[in-house]
């Protein structure tokens, strides 16, 4: 009997993403947790056999599975901790170049060590959290803002040292794939991954890349003289899709191919960002500055 | 990894970076307590140094002669800044103290609200005496050595005890100011302020940097205009005429008169029209050919450009950004007849040594 529970739970694990070192405790943990099940049904005069049949059912049934799925982790702990610490070594160093170099100390740098903190607690902490793969996409969508907005606010920081471009491009770039990866990775029996994967891959893509420069667009401007209201056209756009976006995964579940059609209103909503420059393009009024001339 | 090797890992780390803190304001205190040079200097006629230092937020004007130590000669008030120091006799220097610049953005700064009093101190014994307590902001101060007087540089200035209400559109204006404090207005400049202000030894004819389209200016015109350099004679302000050449659209951004004037030595871009970044250097050029002679190959944009008596030393102030993006200046001088090149005066070395001497 205890074969075919080993059995069955072996091959949920196998449809985890988990990497194989970490097969063996999801294994016990789970196997555990099918026989506390079976004892509790056979404390109540159930035959072993149905006592091993309903737990294994149970397992399935309440909610167990969705936890399992949440904690599959998608990419290797091994790059997580490699990207945190290439990330201390960057920021630690960098911090120390400027320090030592010009005297001058970049306090808001080191802000970037929480970024790289957060991202390896998640690699060497994995009990912990329920939804992992969001918090760890978060993270991650944490952790590259920090670099890009630190670099962006004191560009001399960057001195004219080319490791500095090196590291800085090389960690931005294995951020965006493990950040790719992360969202990306569904169980295999999943059947609305295509769609979720289209949704996410376009939602993240078209945010990196009409968001980030957006926000250097509307600082630029208020620093030449906008009045500080042109940031109602970036934050209702971007609240606007980061309710879209939501509202997007939550309906996947259900209604796959919808949430992939309403990826229309996702550009629509990003485009908005844009809004000021394509009213002054299509000589529209909108009411600030030199964009209705 | 379990929980006790979690938190001893993540003390580490917050160690450390509590490390660098510690180290980052030691650092900045260090760097608040040590003398900064802001970029205003004068020399005097047999090379003597006069030049503004600060420090905590204060400004103080030090005096270098012949081969002493600086020694401080006047400390302005908190909040004011010293500049346009200018040696008006062997051991007089006079300046300006000022409120500074307005801080708001630009076309929208009020500078009758600002502060600038001309004060005149000695080198011996620091005694000071203040020449004119104005509105407004003044830019520069050059010394009228034939007719011991001072040409006025300044925004919006006024000896006006209120100042006027609201927005004025920018406009600037030379002055005569002598010793006794009387001002009298020499010609006034809409939108623009001239720079790089020299005088002849006879005080008759002033040169100044100015963009070509100063007579007439309107905003697109701003866009197009070139730098260049224009002589006054002090007593006809009709006569503003190009020195430079004029039909260079290269603009030209500092410049010294050397000997009767004739010469000069102007800073201007050497790669114009090629695209990239610019490439600044400073060139002979003779006034009676209008023809630019040989590079000094100093090839770096220098501002507060002075040639001591002799025609020798050109000293210059050469900027540059620090990593928090605080600006830096630094006191140069290059040697145009000899083979010395460029050197670096450590003024703020020297006034450490000099402190630590003392």
């Amino acid at each position: 009997m205890d074969h075919k529970v080993e059995e069955f739970v072996k091959k949920l694990v196998d449809e985890t993403d988990v990497q194989k070192e970490e097969r063996d405790g999801l294994y016990n943990k789970w196997l555990n947790q099918v026989y506390r099940i079976r004892d509790e049904y056979l404390k109540q005069g159930k035959s072993l056999e149905d006592a091993t049949h309903d737990a294994m059912e149970t397992f399935e049934k309440e909610g167990k599975r969705r936890e399992r799925l949440a904690q599959a982790i998608p990419v290797r702990k091994e790059w997580l901790v490699l990207l945190a610490g290439v990330g201390f070594l960057f920021t630690i160093g960098q911090y120390l170049y400027v320090l030592i170099g010009e005297k001058v100390a970049l306090f808001h740098l080191l802000s970037n060590i929480v970024g790289h903190s957060v991202v390896l607690f998640l690699a060497l902490y994995r009990p912990f959290l329920r939804q992992r793969k969001i918090w760890l996409s978060l993270a991650l969508l944490f952790h590259v803002l920090l670099l890009i907005g630190n670099a962006a606010v004191h560009p001399a920081a960057r001195g004219d040292h080319p490791l500095w471009f090196i590291g800085f491009g090389g960690m931005v770039l294995f951020n965006v794939i493990l950040l790719y990866r992360t969202v990306l990775a569904y169980p295999k029996d999943s059947r609305t991954k295509t769609h979720r994967r289209i949704l996410h891959l376009v939602n993240i893509t078209l945010g990196l890349i009409t968001g980030i420069p957006a926000v250097f667009v509307y600082w630029f401007m208020i620093a030449f003289g906008m009045p500080a209201q042109i940031l109602f056209y970036f934050f209702v756009p971007l609240i606007g899709w980061i309710l879209l976006y939501i509202a997007q995964v939550l309906l996947a579940r259900r209604y796959p191919k919808a949430a992939v059609s309403s990826l229309a209103l996702t550009v629509i909503m990003l485009g908005l960002l844009w809004w000021p420059w394509l009213a002054g393009y299509f000589q529209l009024e909108i009411g600030f500055g030199p964009f209705h001339e | 990894m379990n929980k006790k090797a979690l938190i001893l890992l993540f003390s580490m780390i917050a160690l450390v970076t509590g490390g660098l803190v510690t180290a980052g304001l030691i650092v900045t205190s260090e760097e608040e307590a040590r003398p900064v040079f802001t970029g205003e200097y004068s020399l005097g006629p047999n090379d003597e140094l006069a030049y503004v230092i600060e420090r905590k937020g204060v400004h103080t004007l030090f005096a270098q002669m012949g081969d002493g130590h600086p020694a401080p000669v006047y400390q302005a008030e908190e909040e004011w800044e010293i500049h346009a120091p200018v040696f008006t006799g062997e051991t007089e220097i006079t300046f300006v103290e000022t409120t500074g610049e307005p801080k708001e953005p630009p076309g929208k700064q009020e500078f009758q609200l600002v502060h600038s009093d001309v004060k005149t101190a000695t080198v011996e014994n620091g005694e000071t005496t203040t020449v004119l307590d104005a509105r407004g902001y003044i830019t520069e101060l050059l010394y009228d050595d034939a007719k011991d007087r001072l040409i006025v540089n300044g925004v919006h200035m006024s000896t006006e005890k209120k100042p006027e209400v609201g927005f004025i559109p920018y406009e600037s204006a030379l002055y005569i100011l002598s010793r006794d404090g009387d001002v009298e207005k020499i010609r006034s400049f809409d939108a623009y302020s001239p720079g790089s202000l020299q005088i002849t030894k006879e005080g008759e004819h002033l040169f100044m940097i100015l963009p070509d389209d100063f007579e007439e200016v309107t905003p697109e015109s701003m866009f197009e205009a070139t730098e260049r350099i224009y002589e006054m004679k002090i007593d006809d302000l009709s006569a503003l005429q190009v020195v430079s050449k004029e039909d260079s659209d290269i603009p030209i951004s500092e410049f010294v008169l050397v000997g009767d004037g004739t010469q000069m030595l102007y800073q201007t871009i050497m790669n114009w029209g090629e695209g990239g970044t610019y490439l600044y250097d400073t060139v002979w050029f003779d006034r009676s050919t209008k023809k630019e002679g040989k590079r000094l190959h100093i090839n770096e944009a220098v501002m507060n450009a002075k040639l001591n008596e002799e025609g020798s030393w050109l000293y210059y102030v050469k900027m540059s950004q620090k990593a928090d993006q605080t600006r830096q200046y630094g006191l140069y001088r290059f040697d145009v007849t000899g083979e010395k090149k460029e050197e670096k005066l450590n003024i703020e070395e020297r006034i450490q040594e000099g402190e630590a001497s003392s």
